[in-house]
């Protein structure tokens, strides 16, 4: 870059009427400050300082707002780390390894661990929470039927293929794309149904569990289709020696329910009482 | 570096000759006319910007520099020269070839061409 120096200006006259003004190039002035030299592809220039001409190629922006397009100028092709507007959704979307869209807001995910000596969880499975190692939560396939550890600890829904042992992502809350809704068991699936955890580990079913295998709830499903959607809202229900102010252990068929004024116990029906 | 484009005002009339003179000079003042000692003048009319020309000329009686020391160029159009042209706006442009090769754009813009009431010879 350099400084130009206009040194004349010449001007055109028709009849003796000016009526065009024109600037001559004069001599070359110094080198000006520029941009800087360096950088690699994609840097933005920022500046360093409040000085004229202060700048870098940066790897960080500090700004006070920035306006995503609604409307790009071309194809946004995302890729992991990605971050544009997803107009579909009317939100802002990042991408994940594994080409997950995660609508900002919309949705929750967590990252999680499928331990050693297992399969491969499948997208759309349920899981629960096993407990934790290599830093993340380690999953199992959850169970309507597998008693209170498991159930409590339902998590969500697988959202890619995650080997064992591996890593991946599951889906806590918000919307589940490319779901193969006729894995969905139970009959009768269509748009708006209810999703229950089935006793076959895993898998989701229009129809809950019956008691005593335990009642939880998945989600919606938005879209039907091998290329359907699942909206994932966890709710489970609860046993009654699961609730705050009941006696948890101690139960045994027949007992009726005694309140001491803090706790509800378990009242042993005796032959006396029959 | 030209402005705006310069639109002749009276412009032509089929069937009439055209001339005007153009003055190229500093814009001091006075004026120090540019010596065109050397260079050649190129004048073009097309139909539209940037169009096939229908006119073009180059140091000939219609373009030419008539007095290089003191920045005098004449162009002229003569009336069979006119009546050629229809009565529409054409595009023009004056150019300057320098003796060094430099070429340079002093006028362009738009030459009106209107229509004669009554066409007689030539």
């Amino acid at each position: 870059v350099s400084v130009v120096t206009v040194t004349t200006q010449r001007v055109v006259a028709v009849d003796g009427v000016i009526v065009r003004r024109l600037a001559t190039v004069g001599t070359q002035g110094p080198p000006g400050a520029g941009v800087p030299s360096g950088g690699t592809v994609g840097q933005p220039l920022a500046k360093l300082s409040s000085g004229d001409q202060d700048t870098e190629w940066a790897n960080q922006l500090t700004l006070d707002a920035m306006n995503v397009r609604t409307t790009p100028n071309a194809t946004v092709t995302p890729v992991a780390g990605t971050v544009y507007w997803d107009d579909l959704d009317q939100a802002l979307a990042y991408q994940v390894n594994g080409g997950i869209l995660v609508d900002i807001g919309q949705e929750n995910l967590v990252l999680v661990r499928n331990p050693p000596g297992g399969s491969a969880f499948s997208k759309g499975q349920a899981v629960a929470v096993l407990g934790a190692a290599a830093n993340r939560l380690s999953v199992q396939l959850c169970d309507a039927s597998a008693g209170v550890g498991v159930g409590c600890r339902t998590l969500g829904v697988v959202m890619e293929t995650i080997p064992s042992p591996g890593f991946g992502f599951v889906s806590t809350f918000g919307l589940l794309r490319g779901f193969n809704t006729n894995t969905i068991i139970g009959g009768g699936v269509a748009e708006g149904s209810e999703l229950f955890i089935s006793t076959t580990p895993g898998v989701l079913s229009t129809q809950p569990a019956a008691p005593p295998a335990r009642r939880l709830t998945v989600g919606y499903v938005v879209t039907t289709g091998t290329n359907g959607s699942i909206f994932v809202t966890i709710r489970r229900g609860v046993k009654l020696e699961e609730v705050d102010n009941v006696q948890s252990s101690g139960w045994v068929a027949n007992d009726l329910i005694r309140y001491d004024g803090s706790v509800f116990k378990p009242v042993r029906i005796t032959a006396d009482m029959e | 570096m030209s402005s705006t484009s310069y639109t002749f005002d009276p412009g032509a009339r089929r069937g009439d000759t055209f001339a005007r003179t153009l003055t190229y000079s500093t814009d001091a003042v006075p004026p120090v006319a540019i010596n065109l000692s050397g260079a050649s003048v190129e004048w073009g009319l097309a139909p539209v910007p940037d169009g096939a020309p229908k006119l073009q000329f180059v140091d000939d009686s219609s373009a030419s520099i008539t007095n290089a020391a003191a920045g005098v160029i004449t162009l002229t159009l003569s009336p069979v020269q006119t009546r050629a042209l229809k009565a529409r706006a054409y595009a023009f442009e004056v150019t300057l070839t320098y003796a060094d090769g430099t070429r340079e754009t002093i006028l362009d813009g738009f030459l009106p061409v209107s229509q004669e009431v009554v066409e007689v010879t030539p």
